[in-house]
């Protein structure tokens, strides 16, 4: 092969691979529940642990047992203090944590965010003049949380050269808003280590 | 390439021995015995499920294996609990995240899991090598 059609050869395969770029775009859907371990960063992996941790002690509570075997108590969320040096969305934890103990069976929820729109709604249905007023819902009769669900998020974080060390500890209560009694406490504690490679950032 | 280790794990309610689901197989006793199945040989010797206990807390099945590194070196795996009903659909798919495990060499680890509804009768755990 001569110089010519070396230098053809090479121009070739650059349009092939730049054509082959174009049309296969690197993205691909993962599994959102796989182990994530981009970074020593709070991730997906360590919302699901907590939650899933947090459920299932809460289903096995021996006295939470017997108080949901007849009944399904109402509670509230409240939120979850951020106490680590990270922006964490405490609020998707304790999403995932109501919705997988709602959908047990087992507990009710009072929903604290949408409370606002619930009262414009009804107001619209009461005085909009658009209503029939025998289909508008009835007023006082929504029913009130029995218990509250709120916690603390804590880290520490440790440097020894290169090595990142993170512990995380995670802790959830409910309390009976009648007595006060904490009736429930969950904890969950994950521990990370990074290293920074040796070349690059 | 990640290996995979399913351990089928019988978890019926001795109830619902009759179930249709063809991976489970209790024994006389209503003992429950986990059904190893890899793909790769290697792991099926380095990893063995030693005890898997189950119990029915108000209604909700409760699942326990204790998996065990027979290798010496360290092993990183990761573990997922699949539930199902008793037709053998799986409840809640994508329910449960993969738990990250670590197994120093000859290391015993329990893990547990609580179903997420009352109508699951039997589970699996999926067993992977980081």
């Amino acid at each position: 092969m001569n110089k010519r059609q070396w230098m053809m050869a090479a121009v070739a395969a650059g349009t092939l691979t730049m054509t082959g770029c174009a049309a296969n775009p690197a993205i691909q859907y993962g599994d959102a529940t796989a182990v994530e371990t981009t970074t020593t960063g709070f991730g997906s992996t360590d919302l699901q642990m907590i939650a899933a941790k947090m459920v299932d002690d809460m289903l096995m509570f021996p006295p939470l047992v017997e108080m949901t075997a007849k009944r399904r108590p109402v509670m509230f969320v409240d939120s979850i203090k951020n106490k680590t040096t990270e922006h964490i969305d405490t609020e998707s934890i304790t999403d995932t944590i109501s919705s997988k103990l709602l959908n047990s069976g087992r507990f009710r929820f009072v929903d604290m965010t949408a409370v606002q729109q619930m009262r414009d709604q009804m107001d619209f249905q009461q005085s909009g003049g658009m209503v029939d007023p025998s289909t508008a819902v009835r007023l006082r009769k929504q029913m009130g949380a029995e218990f509250m669900l709120y916690g603390n998020m804590s880290s520490i974080v440790k440097y020894n050269g290169s090595v990142k060390d993170v512990y995380y500890k995670f802790t959830l209560k409910l309390t009976n808003l009648e007595t006060g009694i904490l009736e429930w406490s969950g904890e969950k504690e994950i521990r990370k280590t990074g290293k920074k490679p040796t070349f690059g950032l | 390439m990640k290996k995979i280790v399913t351990v089928g794990v019988a978890a019926f309610l001795v109830a619902c021995a009759s179930s249709e689901v063809t991976t489970v197989s209790p024994d006389s006793k209503g003992q429950y015995q986990a059904i190893l199945d890899s793909k790769y040989p290697r792991l099926l010797t380095d990893i063995t499920a030693q005890a898997v206990r189950q119990r029915v807390s108000a209604g909700l099945l409760m699942a326990s294996v204790d998996i065990k590194n027979e290798d010496l070196s360290r092993k990183d795996l990761q573990y997922k609990f699949l539930w199902f009903d008793r037709d053998g659909f799986e409840v809640q798919p994508d329910g449960r995240p993969w738990t990250p495990l670590s197994l120093l060499g000859e290391e015993t680890k329990a893990v547990q899991a609580v179903a997420p509804q009352s109508n699951v009768v039997t589970f699996k755990i999926q067993i992977e090598e980081r």
